[in-house]
């Protein structure tokens, strides 16, 4: 193991190659590169986003999740056992025993943990969002914390979704004429198709 | 009008320091081997601390001395003792004082 120490006299604190992060509780292998501070004691720069990491990190691969995983995940993402089940669609009690290992969730059901738990993730990171990717988080949020799916509506009430496109280049609050064929992107126009 | 807890200031500044991202958090090995025996872990110790409140506050050689009373995402009452060093970013765990498992 290669070792950078810095500092003259007194206690030296040496920067390691890899940290095995046991005290992280995660039940696989969590190793930081070139990143922690040990001496006697050891310290971890941004521990908050490290854990949001792992979490994006382990929901992004794909072995499937033990109940220990969805424990941390969980955990990592902060979240109530009440409170993911409800998002997922799932009982708490449910949820406890697979966590527990006595049941084994459902492909179904773990795709959208993943999915909730990624998003969890990536907004605790607070990262500099570009437009784009605040839109995404935003869709992401209705997804999971408004939208309730409608079985009963009138079949007379045609579903209407309304699109524009939008040039690339903001445009100063001015009305510009449709861009057809020009550089830009299509764009719901959330107050049709709401209406 | 609801009475401010004793220690907010020192409250606010902690959680929204951890929340920031902008601190190291310090153990040491005796720490260590005692979040290990107490079955909890560094991603407890982060809830606590994001989510938690002081409840008490000292000095300790220059740096905040403060116990951190919260729970954690599973609801184990935990209370935990940190030293913070505003001017580098650190917080040190020194101690947990408790551990309460409720209704297990």
């Amino acid at each position: 193991m290669t070792i950078n120490q810095h500092g003259a006299g007194g206690e030296i604190t040496r920067v390691v190659d890899q940290f095995d992060a046991v005290d992280l509780g995660a039940p696989f292998k969590v190793v930081l590169h070139k990143a922690v501070r040990v001496t006697l004691k050891y310290s971890i720069p941004d521990t908050d986003g490290l854990i949001s990491q792992i979490a994006i990190s382990r929901v992004l691969n794909k072995r499937k999740l033990s109940g220990k995983e969805i424990h941390f995940i969980r955990k990592a993402i902060k979240a109530k056992q009440k409170e993911l089940a409800q998002r997922i669609e799932m009982s708490a009690e449910h949820l406890s025993r697979c966590e527990s290992g006595a049941m084994v969730m459902s492909p179904t059901s773990e795709k959208l943990l993943r999915i909730y738990a990624l998003k969890t993730a990536w907004k605790l990171q607070k990262l500099e969002l570009c437009e784009e990717t605040r839109k995404l988080e935003q869709m992401l949020d209705r997804l999971f914390d408004m939208m309730k799916p409608v079985s009963v509506f009138d079949p007379d009430d045609v579903l209407e979704l309304h699109f524009n496109r939008v040039p690339k280049t903001p445009s100063n609050g001015e009305d510009l004429p449709p861009n057809i064929d020009g550089d830009g992107h299509w764009n719901a126009d959330e107050l049709k198709s709401a209406a | 009008m609801s009475a401010q807890p004793k220690y907010k200031l020192e409250t606010d500044y902690l959680n929204s320091w951890v929340e920031s991202g902008a601190y190291s958090l310090v153990v040491n090995r005796t720490i260590s081997q005692k979040l290990r025996r107490l079955r909890i872990d560094l991603v407890d110790v982060n809830y606590v601390l994001r989510h938690g409140q002081v409840v008490r506050s000292d000095m300790l050689e220059s740096r905040g001395l403060w116990d951190v009373l919260g729970s954690t995402a599973d609801d184990i009452a935990v209370e935990l003792t940190v030293a913070v060093i505003s001017s580098v970013c650190e917080v040190e765990l020194l101690q947990i004082i408790t551990v309460e498992r409720r209704g297990r």
